[in-house]
């Protein structure tokens, strides 16, 4: 009688370690221990990439402390008049953020899955070349033209003790001449009402006619399909 | 590096490509120090530039020698430069 009873449920030591199994499953499994270093850094570098629009990569040439506090305090002074859009100067761990760019791909990137990812199908960054030597990232939260400018105006009196090299603005990787480019652009509120502005004028009239014809005939066709078939049921009812 | 004895240091360099590590660990080589007496010229380039990597020192006695980052490691800069350096050294603890 008490073997059957055994037998039809799970004895206890089972249910024990069922039990702490799934307590397991839900701490998370990082390639480096949970509380390293490394861990931490990770999880600071998945934080900076996708809560930010533009990170750019610049090299740092022996900066003396004076000229650090220096460069800090003119990107303090940029962020007290522009409260919105904060800019960020941080000095990067290279091979660590090199292995984050590769990890970046899954959820979790300091995650033991995200290592074997990397290992199974061999991931490489486009934007990992920038991480060899002395890097340093400047975080600007939004996507706005204005606040690179802002950047290279600071940058410039740097020199070759610091300068931008690339990095990743909105989904795209850029180099310098791309950022050149991008940084003497409108901001998108601008560009979008000069669009709108440009379409609603006489001469963009067409172009609005055009694109609407196309959704306007296929509704036409769409709505005597539907009449035709109306009527054809109409009849097969009469019969 | 023996670097107290330049005077004028040139690269170039693209900081995608594969001689971007020596390039740069050439540029971190010199001194804040160095800042007044050493001239740094720096260039980049990119994928469309038609230039090609170039490393150049000028020295005190007005040597120059230059290398393609892209073939050479930090170590062989450090070697070719140090040889000369040495000789301006040498030249100088004797004309004391």
């Amino acid at each position: 009688m008490m073997m059957k009873f055994i037998g039809n449920k799970i004895p206890f030591n089972q249910l024990l370690i069922r039990q702490y199994s799934n307590e397991v499953s839900n701490v998370r499994n990082t390639f480096k221990a949970i509380d390293s270093r490394k861990t931490f850094l990770m999880d600071s570098y998945t934080k900076l990439w996708r809560e930010n629009e533009i990170v750019l990569f610049a090299h740092h040439n022996n900066l003396l402390s004076t000229e650090n506090e220096n460069l800090r305090k003119s990107f303090k002074k940029v962020n007290e008049k522009n409260q919105d859009n904060l800019i960020e100067f941080r000095k990067l761990k290279g091979s660590i953020f090199k292995y984050f760019l590769r990890a970046s791909v899954h959820k979790d990137p300091a995650s033991k899955a995200a290592f074997r990812l990397i290992k199974r199908k061999n991931i490489k960054h486009p934007l990992e070349n920038l991480l060899k030597g002395p890097t340093a990232a400047i975080i600007i939260k939004n996507l706005d033209p204005a606040s690179v400018k802002e950047v290279s105006k600071i940058l410039s009196k740097q020199k070759e003790k610091l300068f931008i090299l690339g990095g990743k603005v909105g989904d795209e990787y850029m180099n310098i001449n791309d950022i050149e480019l991008f940084k003497n652009l409108k901001s998108l509120p601008e560009l979008r009402s000069e669009l709108i502005g440009l379409l609603t004028m006489a001469s963009g009239g067409g172009v609005v006619r055009t694109l609407e014809s196309a959704s306007t005939v296929l509704s036409a066709t769409l709505e005597s399909h539907k009449n035709e078939l109306e009527k054809g049921e109409v009849k097969e009812e009469e019969k | 590096m023996i670097t107290k004895y330049f005077t004028n240091v040139t690269v170039r360099f693209n900081p995608f490509g594969k001689e971007a590590r020596c390039a740069r660990a050439v540029l971190s080589q010199i001194p804040p120090s160095l800042k007044t007496s050493c001239k740094i010229n720096l260039e980049l380039l990119n994928d469309q530039s038609t230039k090609k990597p170039f490393v150049e020192v000028v020295f005190k006695d007005k040597t120059t020698m230059s290398g393609n980052p892209g073939e050479l490691a930090l170590a062989d800069f450090t070697n070719m430069f140090d040889k000369h350096s040495k000789k301006l050294l040498f030249k100088e603890e004797v004309d004391k």
